[in-house]
């Protein structure tokens, strides 16, 4: 990635819409934010996706300015944005709890902002009345929050503030407080709303299968840092370092040692391209479970004999748990229809093996 | 960028993200600031130094606290009041935990009206039961007969006033404490075989243990600092807070009564303190959600229950009914004939009117008290600045209930009788009522809307940011109606309380605004007791219709505004 700060002010084609530079903030004596920068395109869906504390939902609440950061800069559109006080920024933010108001109806509450920037009784109507039925809550306008359901609460939150045709969307971990069923569906609506209407949305998530589904990129945060900015694409499989490949999907992580183009793992030695860690020195290997292949017979890509452990029947793959005559553990994932042709159990041993395209190797 | 050019472009960047509600809530913050400054440490100071001076207003250090110390009077007050206050909170909190434990861990039958009942000795002045007292076991007491030896008059009256004094406050303590259980728990206790009596220490007592300490210490206090219990029924039986009242109203000697006040003040301070730390421990332990108990029925515990709670009710109507009584005799014990000529107050120095001046004083405490509170518990709680500052206001805004009432309102006392003080034109007029009534009440409703507003979550206010909405239209419009309930409790509160109250205000009043509660103490000095409990009687009345009249708007007002709360019915 650039370097942000070079191009802050250039107002071309392809400037960014929201440039974050160099984004500071501290409570008291713990820095939650160090130096965060990074830039988000018009229309795009980006999730803030890390651990808790790791200071994701902070940034949110900076750039809702909700909080002050301590140093940095937010420019939306070129134009200075950290300077403004929250009413003055055109967002819309939409919580966990949804924040609803306890005592106003459906309606009440999505006309609200509209209402107290005096909009004609009419154009907030209509607003209102369309709004509720691109989100499908016709039939509940005259409820208050409590007569609602998780979803539907949540859906009146998203209406309330899209009511102010915000020109930025902020999400704080929307979905978190449903049940699966639920948050799987309006995972599905909501990237849905969101292309429709081209919106600028930031979401925070520490659900890395929502962020995977839902981002156009992630932003990955771990202690107050980026640890990676890529598509869901580019963080699944070239993470840029071990804490992103840790979070994001499952994988075999392990301590190895570099040897060249090789790295030693317990008594293996596995193949790796592109490793630029010196000779000897100690590394994090990583190996996704669907690259770890399985064979009955020694191959070309086999490095180390294991027995086969628990398996998983997870539906459209097998999960096994397998363990190497060093002991060290593996997980490989294998497609239904391989084990299907194959079949092994519990007890049998069987060749690992992996290409060396697969190998990923961090410092 | 270099550390030392950070602060300044803090700073520079925090006050440009101004929003224009800010700067309103920034100056009622200052506004707050100042009030507290004016009612509680300005008088407060205003007393300590008067304790360091002598009559003549000369600077005399600590001598007037050695001379108290030495004197007769203090070691005997001091022992008394000690005695005194620890017997009655030995006797209250078990009596208190057993009638909880009964609302609400017990199936025996009538419990809303027993729990109804634990509101009505908030309705009756304590003097009023100290009266009672008088009437039952005094030298022509109806129950006399069982105790013929011993005087009600000392301490063993004031202890039993006291006690049925602080009872219902203990009661709602406990209650909070026992009602918050997890059924989780017992269930868990239960399926390990747990029996009744570990399951009481292991799972019960835990979780009420702050209650039951709280409930303990609050008793303490109430009947170490009150005085007027002891005034009507102590006798020649001497106390700190009779003290005080002594010095300064029966010999003028303000000194030695701020003297002793710091003396009052140092047990309620301690108790305060205690009373933070442990509320700072509590509120870790409350956490997640619990599922309501359910209480299967148990003959022989329900039984107990309903016996109990039958007995404590019967005494608190026996209390009610005699001091009724003896208001509308003709002359005790000789001619029980029923008269209302006890209600027409011609002596000298009472009347209607000091009924009147109660009402007055009352409305008007609780109805600026509500506003002022709630306004100052939405600072505390929901600006998004100043965080230090609005930690201060909290712990001042708490403060009051540290400070007895007596020792308040000679503090309000002194404060507007100096010569030099810029609140002087206070003096003598119903406000300086209102305000030391509203400023000693304080911390109680400061709470309850503290909760309340908690309950409505933080983000609420975030939301109408983001919403382009100004502070005081979500104020007006969502936070308001929101707490509707809560701010109906304040106000009752305020109102019940100013009625009954008399510490706080027993040094400020003239004839002119001498209000029921003072024109009791001064009937019963004179020796028309049943004037004085007729006098007593009327607070009564008019507490229980302020509270019928409250329980109505209460119910039409939420059924208008709080449909919110009731679930879904049934599609």
């Amino acid at each position: 990635m650039d370097a942000p700060a070079a191009r802050t002010a250039p107002a071309g084609a392809e400037a960014p819409y929201l440039c974050v530079a160099g984004l500071h903030k501290r409570f008291g004596a713990t820095t939650v934010l160090h130096e965060v920068s990074f830039e988000v395109a018009e229309g795009e869906f980006v999730c803030f996706l890390g651990p808790s504390g790791c200071g994701k939902t902070t940034l949110l609440m900076c750039l809702a300015g909700l909080e002050q950061a301590d140093g940095g800069s937010i420019h939306k559109r070129g134009a200075r944005l950290d300077r403004l006080p929250p009413s003055g920024r055109d967002v819309g933010i939409v919580f966990q709890s949804y924040a609803l108001f306890p005592n106003l109806t459906v309606v009440d509450n999505v006309a609200f902002g509209l209402r107290s920037r005096r909009r004609p009784p009419g154009e907030v109507g209509r607003t209102v009345a369309g709004l509720l039925e691109q989100l499908g809550l016709q039939g509940h306008e005259a409820k208050f929050p409590s007569q609602l359901s998780g979803g539907q609460q949540q859906r009146v939150a998203l209406a309330r503030s899209l009511a102010m045709s915000p020109s930025l969307l902020l999400l704080d971990e929307p979905l978190s407080a449903l049940d699966a069923q639920v948050r799987a569906r309006l995972r599905g609506e909501l990237r849905e709303l969101q292309t429709r209407l081209g919106l600028t949305t930031l979401m925070v998530t520490h659900d890395q299968e929502e962020a995977q589904s839902l981002s156009d990129r992630i932003v990955l945060m771990n202690q107050g840092r980026i640890e990676q900015v890529g598509t869901p694409w580019e963080v699944y499989n070239r993470p840029a370092n071990a804490f992103v490949a840790a979070f994001v999907g499952a994988g075999n992580l392990h301590e190895g040692v570099a040897d060249g183009a090789r790295v030693r793992v317990g008594a293996s030695e596995l193949p790796c391209r592109g490793c630029r860690a010196a000779r000897g020195s100690s590394v994090h290997v990583m190996i996704r479970p669907e690259d770890l292949l399985l064979s009955a017979q020694r191959g070309t890509a086999s490095f180390a004999p294991a027995r086969v452990g628990q398996l998983e029947h997870l539906g459209a793959i097998v999960r096994a748990h397998l363990r190497g005559e060093d002991g060290i553990r593996w997980v490989a994932d294998v497609p239904k229809k391989v084990y299907a042709a194959h079949g092994f159990a519990t007890g049998d041993t069987l060749w690992l093996g992996v290409a060396a395209d697969d190998v990923r190797v961090f410092p | 960028m270099t550390g030392a050019a950070l602060p300044a472009r803090t700073s520079r960047a925090a006050r440009a993200a101004q929003e224009p509600g800010d700067h309103l809530l920034r100056a009622l913050m200052v506004a707050y600031a100042l009030l507290l400054l004016a009612c509680v440490f300005m008088p407060m100071g205003a007393l300590l130094q008067r304790s360091l001076l002598d009559s003549s207003g000369a600077w005399v250090g600590l001598a007037n606290y050695r001379k108290y110390v030495e004197s007769a009077a203090f070691l005997g007050s001091l022992r008394n009041s000690v005695v005194v206050a620890t017997a009655s909170a030995f006797i209250v909190v078990p009596l208190a935990f057993a009638y909880a434990y009964a609302l609400c861990r017990s199936c025996m039958p009538a419990k809303g009206l027993f729990r109804a009942a634990v509101y009505v000795p908030l309705l009756i002045p304590g003097i009023l039961k100290a009266i009672a007292l008088i009437y039952l076991f005094g030298n022509q007491g109806l129950l006399k007969f069982l105790l013929p030896d011993t005087p009600i008059y000392g301490p063993l009256g004031v202890i039993a006033a006291s006690v049925m004094w602080t009872f219902p406050h203990a009661v709602l303590i406990v209650l909070v404490s026992l009602l918050n259980a997890d059924r989780r728990l017992y269930q868990a206790a239960e399926v390990l075989g747990a029996g009744r009596w570990r399951t009481f220490v292991h799972v019960t007592w835990p979780a009420c243990r702050y209650g039951v300490t709280t409930a303990f210490l609050s008793v303490f206090v109430m009947v170490f600092t009150d005085f007027g219990i002891a005034k009507v029924i102590g006798g020649d039986f001497s106390l700190l807070a009779t003290d005080i009242y002594k010095e300064v109203v029966g010999q003028q000697n303000f000194e030695m009564g701020a003297v002793i006040s710091v003396v009052l003040l140092l047990p309620s301070l301690l108790v305060f303190a205690l009373e933070r730390r442990a509320a700072g421990r509590q509120s870790v332990q409350v956490t997640g959600r619990s599922l309501p108990l359910v209480v299967r029925p148990d003959r022989l515990r329900d039984g107990a229950c309903l016996a109990f709670c039958s007995m404590v009710v019967g005494a608190i109507a026996l209390v009610l009914g005699i001091a009724q009584f003896a208001a509308l005799v003709r002359f005790w014990p000789y001619n029980l004939s029923l008269t209302l000529a006890n209600y027409t107050f011609d002596m000298q120095g009472a009347g209607w009117e000091n009924f009147h001046n109660s009402l007055r004083m009352s409305t008007w405490a609780a109805c600026v008290g509500t506003v002022v509170v709630f306004t100052g518990a939405y600072l505390v709680e929901k600006a998004r600045f100043d965080h230090t500052l609005r930690r201060t206001l909290h712990l001042a805004m708490l403060l009051p209930m540290a400070i007895p009432g007596l020792v308040l309102g000679l503090a309000y006392l002194m404060f507007v009788n100096r010569p030099d003080s810029p609140a002087g034109w206070l003096y003598g007029g119903m406000a300086i009522l209102v305000i030391s009534t509203v400023t000693h009440l304080y911390s109680v409703p400061h709470l309850t809307a503290l909760t309340a507003l908690k309950g409505l979550g933080r983000e609420i206010e975030l939301v109408g940011l983001s919403l382009n909405t100004p502070v005081w239209h979500l104020f007006r419009t969502v936070t308001v109606p929101a707490c509707a309930a809560a701010l109906l409790d304040i106000w009752l509160y305020l109102f019940l309380r100013s009625m009954t109250t008399l510490s706080a205000i027993i040094f400020l009043y003239t004839s002119q605004t001498k209000v029921a509660a003072i024109a009791v103490i001064h009937v019963d000095e004179t020796g028309f007791t049943a004037s004085a409990a007729a006098m007593a009687m009327l607070i009564v009345y008019a507490c229980f219709v302020v509270r019928l009249l409250h329980h109505l708007v209460s119910q039409a007002l939420l059924r208008r505004l709080q449909r919110w709360r009731e679930p879904q019915p049934a599609a």
